[in-house]
């Protein structure tokens, strides 16, 4: 394996830096934007910085840029514009193209002479068109490089199928050295590229298109490989990663509880590592749903299901795209109920979780 | 369509599952006009006997696994049925999108036949052409079959399967020779696994060239022990065979899965993902670890420090029985 970019301190560049003067890379950092900036996660902060985790995103870049000179933004032409990069760092703006095998491979070498690239393309196009450069040259070697894959899971809507996204956490949890990020909205985007950015080596942030409910209304502190329990509950746990997902799964237990069923509910916003610690805790309540914009083959369920198996078997119930391309297209609430990943749906999974959880309870009783 | 094939049909000695897949191609042929095969590496000989049999029925296109996908995608919505050889790295990664979105997408009925290593002894680290991610890949796509046949017999025999099945296959293939496991032929059905060895106490499941074999001999080794182990060839890794996990997971209470993949996503994660749903018993996925893929050596070598050769698999199942064997009534 070449050499890994030394894990040394994001490097700040001046006056800027004043809000980050710790460095993402210390514990508790990646929390402050530079300078004065509104409260994470307040309606002010809200309104500088969205509830898109695309546009969440995009700012992060531009203020880890205005600390951390070795930052580069690659493009692949999805025409954000109106976060100004490209005026502010014009040398560290790439306009690559539609062209995402090169825009990986451009990335790739700047990270081996020392940069930082986050390369700005759609999850669809990221993990499937360029799926070869980023395991081969991204993922082989270590490169210190960040993917952001944007309209991931059904977020392209109209655009349908051949823009949706379910495979790519299949697709590249089989690849060394690669974490995998899925945040839950637009906060935990924002902390989410800090803290891509200060971990040394490759890492894939998928995130949604458009704006999805708040999960995080204020600050906390995001540890890579930490899930984050946003609800106790002893019945059942719900397990969800990503944008609206997340939400939804809050909102599934909220109606669970007023059933008188009580639901842990995580956010799983590391995929890779998974928290094992957390989902084995999880395993305790005795039933599991994970819930996720992604085939229910071989992504959180997947990574879930091979964990609990082999160290604590208990019914499972995987919420997800049932393995099939989603051609009817629609706004995306409503493609988000119509393909059963809503709160409704995630309830109803909950049930049959504890359903089963239940019969397999008498049947150890009778033996 | 009539490919069913005689099920007595037993590869030669030392022929390996992509060499016996080329076989049943012709096979594919002569029976059916539809049938094309397409070359991703003409350089190897392996597309010979088909191109001399059927000329204008074989296109060859160097290391152009998108295009060539593409015409693939093209032949099957024109009512052809391509058959496209080529290396699992560089057609199911390089081309992934094709696959997805010019085969799976339009559920075109087109076979992708992928070797997951380079040659008969090369034993060379995860590279351009050699990728064992595939199965994860492979079951992610809507649409698309997965199977893995366990020698030269049964890669033959699932060849023919594909052809005759309705729908875009991938087959999972070795390019090296590897130990028999059908000696006497194989009745091989896609989305049925087969029982290769009866037993109580726990079962293995494997998929795909050399650890299947190496699984039957694990078993043999743990029969000296006195424990009674089944073996099921779980030869289609999507859709599973729900209904035989199940028994298997009712009868014998665990489950230990070995694949020539990593030991997440492939085989391990589609049967925990069934058990999960079905019947949740203890399981162990054996595979690949992340810190031996960039290991070279010879096929063999590389198995065995996996722990995918007979003692390596013996010795986990061993150690995963003694772990459950209290908590299990």
């Amino acid at each position: 394996m070449a050499p890994r970019t030394a894990a040394e301190p994001l490097k700040t560049s001046g006056d800027a830096a004043a809000g980050a003067a710790a460095g993402p890379g210390a514990p508790g950092a990646g929390t402050a934007a530079p300078g004065a900036g509104p409260a994470i996660g307040s309606p002010a902060w809200i309104a500088a910085y969205s509830l898109s985790s695309r546009t969440a995103c995009r700012k992060a870049q531009l203020d880890l840029a205005r600390v951390e000179e070795r930052l580069f933004s690659l493009e692949g032409d999805l025409g954000q514009y109106q976060v100004p990069f490209h005026r502010e760092f014009p040398d560290r703006f790439l306009q690559i193209g539609i062209a995402e095998g090169d825009l990986v491979g451009t990335a790739v070498g700047l990270a081996l002479r020392g940069k930082i690239p986050f390369v700005n393309t759609f999850a669809a196009f990221l993990s499937m068109r360029a799926c070869d450069q980023v395991r081969f040259a991204v993922a082989g070697q270590g490169a210190n490089v960040k993917l952001v894959g944007y309209v991931a899971g059904l977020s392209g809507c109209f655009a349908g199928s051949t823009h949706h996204c379910i495979e790519d956490i299949a697709i590249l949890r089989t690849l060394p050295n690669l974490v995998i990020l899925s945040p839950a909205d637009a906060v935990e985007t924002y902390k989410a590229t800090w803290a891509a950015a200060a971990w040394d080596g490759p890492v894939y942030l998928r995130l949604g298109r458009a704006e999805t409910p708040q999960v995080y209304f204020g600050d906390y502190e995001l540890t890579i490989g930490k899930a984050v329990v946003l609800a106790e509950g002893d019945d059942v746990a719900l397990l969800a990663t990503g944008n609206q997902m997340v939400a939804e799964a809050v909102a599934a237990a909220k109606r669970l509880g007023q059933a008188g069923i009580g639901a842990r509910v995580l956010d799983v916003h590391t995929v890779q590592p998974l928290d094992r610690e957390a989902v084995l805790a999880a395993a305790s309540t005795g039933a599991v749903v994970t819930v996720e914009e992604h085939n229910v083959l071989g992504g959180l369920g997947g990574a879930v299901a091979e964990l609990l198996a082999q160290e604590a078997p208990v019914p499972l119930v995987r919420v997800g795209v049932e393995d099939r391309f989603c051609e009817a297209v629609g706004p995306y609430e409503e493609m988000v109920a119509h393909y059963g990943l809503d709160a409704a749906a995630i309830a109803a999974a909950a049930r049959r979780a504890l359903e089963r959880k239940r019969t397999l309870g008498r049947r150890a009783r009778r033996r | 369509m009539t490919v069913g094939g005689s099920p007595q049909w037993v590869a030669p000695d030392g022929l390996s599952a992509a060499a016996a897949c080329r076989l049943a191609q012709r096979e594919l042929a002569r029976r059916d006009a539809r049938f094309f095969s397409l070359e991703a590496n003409p350089d190897d000989a392996g597309g010979l006997p088909f191109r001399a049999e059927f000329p204008e029925r074989y296109v060859a296109w160097t290391g152009a696994e998108a295009s060539l996908i593409g015409a693939a995608g093209g032949l099957a919505l024109a009512g052809k049925i391509p058959l496209v050889n080529m290396f699992s790295a560089r057609g199911l990664m390089r081309a992934c999108e094709q696959v997805r979105l010019d085969l799976c997408y339009h559920h075109a009925n087109a076979k992708l036949f992928g070797s997951i290593d380079e040659g008969p002894e090369a034993g060379s680290p995860e590279g351009a052409h050699r990728a064992i991610g595939d199965l994860a890949l492979a079951r992610s796509l809507p649409n698309l079959t997965v199977i893995a046949p366990a020698d030269a017999t049964a890669a033959y025999h699932a060849t023919l399967a594909a052809g005759a099945h309705a729908g875009p296959v991938y087959v999972r293939l070795a390019r090296h020779a590897t130990p028999p496991v059908y000696g006497l032929g194989c009745r091989f059905e896609i989305g049925r696994g087969i029982v290769l060895r009866d037993g109580s106490d726990l079962t293995l499941v494997a998929a795909s060239p050399a650890v299947v074999a190496a699984a039957l001999a694990a078993a043999e080794l743990l029969r000296r022990d006195g424990i009674d182990a089944r073996v099921i060839d779980l030869h289609t890794v999507k859709p599973i065979d729900r209904a035989l996990l199940a028994q298997a997971a009712e009868e014998t209470g665990l489950i230990v899965t070995v694949e020539e993949h990593p030991v997440r996503g492939g085989l391990g994660g589609a049967v925990a993902e069934a058990l999960g749903d079905d019947c949740p018993v203890p399981m162990r996925i054996l595979g690949v670890p992340d810190a031996c893929r960039e290991q070279a050596g010879t096929r063999q070598e590389q198995l065995r420090r996996c722990g995918l050769d007979a003692p390596g698999i013996a010795g986990s199942a061993r150690r995963a029985l003694a772990r459950w064997q209290g908590e299990r009534a």
